[in-house]
Protein backbone atom coordinates (compact mmCIF):
# COMPACT_ATOMS: atom_id res chain seq x y z
CA UNK A 1 0.00 0.00 0.00
CA UNK A 2 1.21 3.36 -0.68
CA UNK A 3 1.96 5.57 1.23
CA UNK A 4 -0.05 8.86 1.67
CA UNK A 5 0.62 11.57 -0.12
CA UNK A 6 -0.53 15.26 1.01
CA UNK A 7 1.82 17.38 -1.54
CA UNK A 8 0.70 18.62 -4.71
CA UNK A 9 3.81 18.55 -7.62
CA UNK A 10 4.12 21.85 -7.34
CA UNK A 11 4.74 21.55 -3.50
CA UNK A 12 7.44 18.45 -4.21
CA UNK A 13 9.03 21.10 -6.77
CA UNK A 14 9.32 24.06 -3.73
CA UNK A 15 10.18 21.01 -1.55
CA UNK A 16 13.43 20.23 -3.43
CA UNK A 17 14.31 23.58 -4.37
CA UNK A 18 14.32 24.13 -0.47
CA UNK A 19 16.73 21.01 -0.57
CA UNK A 20 18.86 21.88 -3.47
CA UNK A 21 19.38 26.05 -1.90
CA UNK A 22 20.14 24.75 1.48
CA UNK A 23 22.50 22.09 0.32
CA UNK A 24 24.48 24.97 -1.73
CA UNK A 25 24.69 27.15 0.84
CA UNK A 26 25.71 24.68 3.14
CA UNK A 27 28.57 23.99 0.52
CA UNK A 28 29.10 27.59 0.24
CA UNK A 29 30.29 27.65 4.11
CA UNK A 30 32.03 24.32 3.84
CA UNK A 31 33.97 26.12 0.94
CA UNK A 32 34.75 29.74 3.21
CA UNK A 33 35.62 27.49 6.26
CA UNK A 34 37.77 25.32 4.07
CA UNK A 35 39.74 28.58 3.13
CA UNK A 36 40.07 30.35 6.09
CA UNK A 37 41.63 27.06 7.75
CA UNK A 38 43.92 26.72 4.27
CA UNK A 39 42.97 22.87 4.68
CA UNK A 40 43.53 20.74 1.74
CA UNK A 41 40.60 18.45 0.11
CA UNK A 42 41.58 15.24 1.89
CA UNK A 43 41.72 18.22 5.27
CA UNK A 44 38.52 19.47 4.17
CA UNK A 45 36.85 16.09 4.11
CA UNK A 46 38.32 15.01 7.62
CA UNK A 47 37.78 18.09 9.65
CA UNK A 48 35.08 19.84 8.13
CA UNK A 49 32.01 19.31 10.22
CA UNK A 50 28.94 17.77 8.50
CA UNK A 51 26.39 19.75 10.38
CA UNK A 52 25.42 23.41 9.44
CA UNK A 53 24.81 24.14 12.83
CA UNK A 54 28.12 22.98 13.50
CA UNK A 55 29.58 25.09 9.93
CA UNK A 56 27.60 28.25 11.51
CA UNK A 57 29.08 27.90 15.31
CA UNK A 58 32.61 27.06 13.79
CA UNK A 59 32.27 29.85 11.46
CA UNK A 60 31.74 32.77 14.01
CA UNK A 61 34.71 31.53 16.12
CA UNK A 62 37.19 31.54 13.52
CA UNK A 63 35.65 35.16 11.90
CA UNK A 64 38.82 37.14 11.55
CA UNK A 65 36.68 40.68 11.63
CA UNK A 66 38.39 43.05 13.44
CA UNK A 67 35.89 45.95 13.07
CA UNK A 68 32.36 46.35 14.92
CA UNK A 69 30.45 46.99 11.85
CA UNK A 70 31.67 43.75 10.23
CA UNK A 71 31.15 42.06 13.40
CA UNK A 72 27.79 43.51 13.83
CA UNK A 73 27.24 42.08 9.97
CA UNK A 74 28.43 38.70 10.98
CA UNK A 75 25.94 38.35 13.91
CA UNK A 76 23.08 39.40 12.33
CA UNK A 77 24.05 36.90 9.65
CA UNK A 78 25.08 33.83 11.71
CA UNK A 79 21.28 34.65 13.41
CA UNK A 80 19.47 34.37 10.07
CA UNK A 81 21.47 31.45 8.64
CA UNK A 82 20.83 29.27 11.82
CA UNK A 83 16.65 29.92 11.76
CA UNK A 84 16.88 29.10 8.18
CA UNK A 85 18.69 26.04 9.15
CA UNK A 86 16.34 25.38 11.75
CA UNK A 87 13.01 25.54 9.32
CA UNK A 88 15.08 23.38 7.06
CA UNK A 89 15.50 20.94 9.80
CA UNK A 90 11.73 20.81 10.23
CA UNK A 91 10.71 20.64 6.89
CA UNK A 92 13.50 18.26 5.78
CA UNK A 93 12.88 15.80 8.86
CA UNK A 94 9.41 16.16 9.51
CA UNK A 95 6.76 14.58 8.64
CA UNK A 96 4.14 15.67 6.47
CA UNK A 97 -0.14 15.81 7.16
CA UNK A 98 -2.81 17.83 7.52
CA UNK A 99 -2.93 20.42 9.70
CA UNK A 100 -5.94 21.06 11.92
CA UNK A 101 -5.80 21.59 15.83
CA UNK A 102 -7.42 18.25 17.27
CA UNK A 103 -5.11 14.84 16.99
CA UNK A 104 -5.91 13.41 13.99
CA UNK A 105 -9.69 12.16 15.06
CA UNK A 106 -11.09 9.37 13.40
CA UNK A 107 -13.32 12.00 11.37
CA UNK A 108 -10.33 14.14 9.80
CA UNK A 109 -8.67 10.24 9.33
CA UNK A 110 -11.35 9.52 7.16
CA UNK A 111 -11.19 12.80 5.24
CA UNK A 112 -7.51 11.91 5.10
CA UNK A 113 -8.61 8.45 3.09
CA UNK A 114 -10.51 10.42 0.70
CA UNK A 115 -8.54 12.64 0.08
CA UNK A 116 -10.63 15.94 0.34
CA UNK A 117 -7.60 17.57 2.89
CA UNK A 118 -7.42 21.30 0.99
CA UNK A 119 -3.27 20.80 -0.10
CA UNK A 120 -2.65 24.66 1.59
CA UNK A 121 -3.19 23.23 5.25
CA UNK A 122 -0.71 20.73 4.93
CA UNK A 123 1.97 21.00 7.62
CA UNK A 124 5.74 19.27 8.70
CA UNK A 125 6.16 18.70 12.01
CA UNK A 126 9.62 17.60 13.66
CA UNK A 127 9.44 16.96 17.22
CA UNK A 128 7.89 20.25 18.73
CA UNK A 129 8.48 22.76 15.31
CA UNK A 130 6.13 22.99 12.65
CA UNK A 131 6.36 24.38 9.36
CA UNK A 132 3.74 24.93 6.92
CA UNK A 133 3.78 24.06 2.97
CA UNK A 134 2.38 27.28 2.01
CA UNK A 135 5.92 28.84 3.48
CA UNK A 136 8.12 26.46 1.22
CA UNK A 137 8.75 29.20 -1.39
CA UNK A 138 9.56 31.83 0.74
CA UNK A 139 11.78 29.64 2.45
CA UNK A 140 13.89 28.86 -0.71
CA UNK A 141 13.72 32.08 -1.55
CA UNK A 142 15.57 33.42 1.92
CA UNK A 143 18.14 30.17 1.58
CA UNK A 144 18.76 32.26 -1.82
CA UNK A 145 19.21 35.64 -0.58
CA UNK A 146 21.12 34.05 2.51
CA UNK A 147 23.45 32.27 -0.01
CA UNK A 148 24.18 35.66 -1.55
CA UNK A 149 24.88 37.38 1.75
CA UNK A 150 27.48 34.80 3.09
CA UNK A 151 28.91 35.22 -0.38
CA UNK A 152 29.02 38.99 -0.52
CA UNK A 153 30.04 39.47 3.23
CA UNK A 154 33.23 36.24 2.75
CA UNK A 155 34.12 38.48 -0.31
CA UNK A 156 33.95 41.98 1.60
CA UNK A 157 35.71 40.60 4.97
CA UNK A 158 37.64 37.07 3.98
CA UNK A 159 38.14 35.41 1.28
CA UNK A 160 39.36 38.45 -1.57
CA UNK A 161 40.71 35.22 -3.78
CA UNK A 162 36.94 33.78 -3.54
CA UNK A 163 35.33 36.02 -6.63
CA UNK A 164 38.92 34.67 -8.77
CA UNK A 165 38.22 31.34 -7.39
CA UNK A 166 34.56 31.40 -7.85
CA UNK A 167 34.57 29.40 -4.25
CA UNK A 168 36.76 26.68 -5.19
CA UNK A 169 39.58 26.02 -2.51
CA UNK B 1 24.99 29.31 -8.58
CA UNK B 2 22.21 28.29 -7.14
CA UNK B 3 21.18 25.46 -9.72
CA UNK B 4 17.28 25.26 -8.34
CA UNK B 5 16.20 28.68 -7.69
CA UNK B 6 13.64 30.47 -10.08
CA UNK B 7 14.87 32.97 -12.17
CA UNK B 8 13.35 35.94 -10.57
CA UNK B 9 16.91 35.84 -7.74
CA UNK B 10 19.16 37.79 -9.93
CA UNK B 11 21.03 38.83 -6.81
CA UNK B 12 21.61 35.30 -6.12
CA UNK B 13 24.13 35.02 -8.48
CA UNK B 14 22.33 32.48 -10.54
CA UNK B 15 23.01 30.86 -13.50
CA UNK B 16 21.14 28.72 -16.30
CA UNK B 17 21.81 25.08 -15.03
CA UNK B 18 19.47 24.75 -13.06
CA UNK B 19 17.25 21.34 -12.18
CA UNK B 20 14.06 20.79 -13.77
CA UNK B 21 11.03 20.96 -12.07
CA UNK B 22 10.56 16.87 -12.70
CA UNK B 23 14.03 16.45 -10.78
CA UNK B 24 13.28 19.26 -7.97
CA UNK B 25 9.65 17.16 -7.35
CA UNK B 26 11.53 14.01 -7.07
CA UNK B 27 13.95 15.31 -4.67
CA UNK B 28 11.30 16.49 -2.58
CA UNK B 29 9.78 13.19 -2.73
CA UNK B 30 12.93 10.98 -1.40
CA UNK B 31 12.67 13.71 1.48
CA UNK B 32 9.39 13.46 2.62
CA UNK B 33 9.52 9.11 2.18
CA UNK B 34 12.55 9.44 3.48
CA UNK B 35 11.57 10.96 6.52
CA UNK B 36 8.36 9.00 6.96
CA UNK B 37 10.88 6.14 7.12
CA UNK B 38 12.73 7.65 9.89
CA UNK B 39 9.45 8.42 11.82
CA UNK B 40 8.83 4.37 11.69
CA UNK B 41 12.24 3.34 12.90
CA UNK B 42 11.56 6.00 15.85
CA UNK B 43 8.51 3.99 17.12
CA UNK B 44 9.26 0.57 15.92
CA UNK B 45 12.63 -0.03 16.99
CA UNK B 46 11.42 1.10 20.84
CA UNK B 47 8.86 -1.56 20.34
CA UNK B 48 10.92 -4.17 18.77
CA UNK B 49 13.41 -4.02 21.63
CA UNK B 50 11.17 -2.92 23.99
CA UNK B 51 12.59 0.19 25.55
CA UNK B 52 10.66 3.07 26.94
CA UNK B 53 10.15 5.80 24.21
CA UNK B 54 12.09 8.24 26.93
CA UNK B 55 14.69 6.21 26.97
CA UNK B 56 15.09 5.64 23.30
CA UNK B 57 14.75 9.55 23.62
CA UNK B 58 17.72 9.52 24.76
CA UNK B 59 19.76 6.79 22.96
CA UNK B 60 18.49 8.53 19.66
CA UNK B 61 19.53 12.24 20.52
CA UNK B 62 20.91 13.41 17.43
CA UNK B 63 21.13 10.62 15.40
CA UNK B 64 20.96 10.82 12.21
CA UNK B 65 19.01 8.37 9.97
CA UNK B 66 22.09 5.96 9.39
CA UNK B 67 22.94 5.10 13.11
CA UNK B 68 18.91 4.38 13.26
CA UNK B 69 19.33 2.05 10.38
CA UNK B 70 22.53 0.17 12.60
CA UNK B 71 20.33 -0.09 15.59
CA UNK B 72 18.00 -1.76 13.31
CA UNK B 73 20.73 -4.12 11.95
CA UNK B 74 21.78 -4.89 15.18
CA UNK B 75 18.35 -6.13 16.05
CA UNK B 76 17.28 -7.77 13.13
CA UNK B 77 20.15 -9.87 12.84
CA UNK B 78 20.39 -10.75 16.12
CA UNK B 79 16.62 -12.32 16.30
CA UNK B 80 17.08 -13.73 13.14
CA UNK B 81 20.43 -15.51 14.04
CA UNK B 82 19.10 -18.77 13.55
CA UNK B 83 16.60 -18.21 11.21
CA UNK B 84 16.80 -19.80 7.20
CA UNK B 85 15.43 -16.08 6.45
CA UNK B 86 18.56 -14.36 7.70
CA UNK B 87 20.14 -13.95 4.04
CA UNK B 88 16.95 -12.14 2.86
CA UNK B 89 16.83 -9.85 6.33
CA UNK B 90 20.67 -8.98 5.56
CA UNK B 91 19.85 -7.92 1.65
CA UNK B 92 17.07 -5.88 3.03
CA UNK B 93 19.42 -4.10 5.43
CA UNK B 94 21.78 -3.44 2.53
CA UNK B 95 19.17 -2.01 0.66
CA UNK B 96 18.43 0.00 3.39
CA UNK B 97 22.09 0.96 3.35
CA UNK B 98 22.76 1.90 0.19
CA UNK B 99 19.31 4.39 0.06
CA UNK B 100 20.33 5.96 3.47
CA UNK B 101 23.95 6.49 1.91
CA UNK B 102 22.49 8.09 -1.62
CA UNK B 103 19.61 10.04 0.63
CA UNK B 104 22.51 11.54 2.57
CA UNK B 105 24.24 12.38 -0.80
CA UNK B 106 20.84 13.94 -2.16
CA UNK B 107 20.23 16.48 0.35
CA UNK B 108 23.20 17.59 1.68
CA UNK B 109 25.28 16.95 -1.87
CA UNK B 110 25.85 19.90 -4.17
CA UNK B 111 23.84 19.59 -7.52
CA UNK B 112 25.54 20.43 -10.92
CA UNK B 113 25.92 18.83 -14.50
CA UNK B 114 27.93 15.88 -13.83
CA UNK B 115 28.10 16.05 -10.15
CA UNK B 116 31.74 17.90 -11.06
CA UNK B 117 30.11 20.88 -8.61
CA UNK B 118 31.83 24.06 -8.55
CA UNK B 119 30.18 27.23 -10.98
CA UNK B 120 33.52 28.39 -12.52
CA UNK B 121 34.74 24.54 -12.86
CA UNK B 122 31.96 23.93 -15.09
CA UNK B 123 32.24 27.32 -17.26
CA UNK B 124 35.98 26.37 -17.73
CA UNK B 125 35.16 22.67 -18.85
CA UNK B 126 32.32 23.41 -21.16
CA UNK B 127 32.09 19.68 -22.28
CA UNK B 128 30.82 18.95 -18.35
CA UNK B 129 27.93 21.54 -19.33
CA UNK B 130 25.79 18.73 -21.28
CA UNK B 131 26.38 16.37 -18.17
CA UNK B 132 23.10 15.12 -16.22
CA UNK B 133 22.63 16.60 -13.45
CA UNK B 134 24.05 14.79 -10.18
CA UNK B 135 24.71 15.81 -6.61
CA UNK B 136 28.03 15.19 -5.06
CA UNK B 137 29.70 14.25 -2.23
CA UNK B 138 33.49 14.91 -1.55
CA UNK B 139 33.22 13.18 1.99
CA UNK B 140 31.47 10.11 0.53
CA UNK B 141 32.91 9.53 -2.95
CA UNK B 142 29.88 9.38 -4.24
CA UNK B 143 27.40 10.84 -6.87
CA UNK B 144 23.66 10.12 -7.21
CA UNK B 145 22.17 11.16 -10.84
CA UNK B 146 19.00 13.49 -10.67
CA UNK B 147 17.37 10.56 -12.97
CA UNK B 148 17.26 8.11 -9.98
CA UNK B 149 15.61 10.22 -7.51
CA UNK B 150 12.41 8.81 -8.53
CA UNK B 151 14.04 5.01 -7.76
CA UNK B 152 15.16 6.50 -4.60
CA UNK B 153 11.91 7.91 -3.49
CA UNK B 154 10.20 4.32 -4.26
CA UNK B 155 12.85 2.32 -2.27
CA UNK B 156 12.04 4.26 0.67
CA UNK B 157 8.68 3.64 0.35
CA UNK B 158 9.49 -0.42 0.36
CA UNK B 159 11.56 0.09 2.87
CA UNK B 160 9.48 1.63 5.33
CA UNK B 161 6.85 -0.78 4.45
CA UNK B 162 9.28 -3.78 5.14
CA UNK B 163 10.27 -2.32 8.90
CA UNK B 164 6.57 -2.45 9.20
CA UNK B 165 6.08 -5.95 8.34
CA UNK B 166 9.36 -6.64 9.93
CA UNK B 167 7.49 -5.45 13.42
CA UNK B 168 4.51 -7.32 12.74
CA UNK B 169 6.26 -10.77 11.35
CA UNK B 170 8.80 -10.67 14.04
CA UNK B 171 7.92 -9.10 16.92
CA UNK B 172 4.29 -8.95 17.62
CA UNK B 173 3.14 -12.32 19.40
CA UNK B 174 1.29 -14.91 17.22
CA UNK B 175 -1.59 -14.92 20.07
CA UNK B 176 -2.17 -11.13 18.86
CA UNK B 177 -2.43 -11.75 15.49
CA UNK B 178 -5.02 -14.62 15.99
CA UNK B 179 -7.17 -12.10 18.26
CA UNK B 180 -6.55 -9.12 15.92
CA UNK B 181 -7.70 -11.75 12.89
CA UNK B 182 -10.63 -12.30 15.20
CA UNK B 183 -11.62 -8.59 15.61
CA UNK B 184 -11.50 -7.95 12.76
CA UNK B 185 -14.40 -10.67 11.73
Amino acid sequence: MPMFDFLTDAQYIALGRVVANAAELESLLATILTNLLELNEKQARALIPVMMARKIELLEKLHPVDDEVGKKELKDLTRVLRELNDKRNTVVHGIWYPAHKDKMPTKRLLEMLVGSIPAKDVIAKNRDKVFPVAELENLSNELAIAYSNVRGFAKRHWLASLEQSDGKP
Amino acid sequence: MLLSSPSQHKDAELNNREMTEKELAALGRVVTKSAVFENTLDWAIPLMTKIPDELYALVSKGKTLGPKVELLEAILTTKMKKSPHLATVKSFLKHADKAVEKRNVVVHGLWSPGGHGDGLWIQLTMDLKDKPIAAASTRKQLKVYASELSALADAFEKLDQGVRGAYWDLFVPRVGKKQSRKKRR
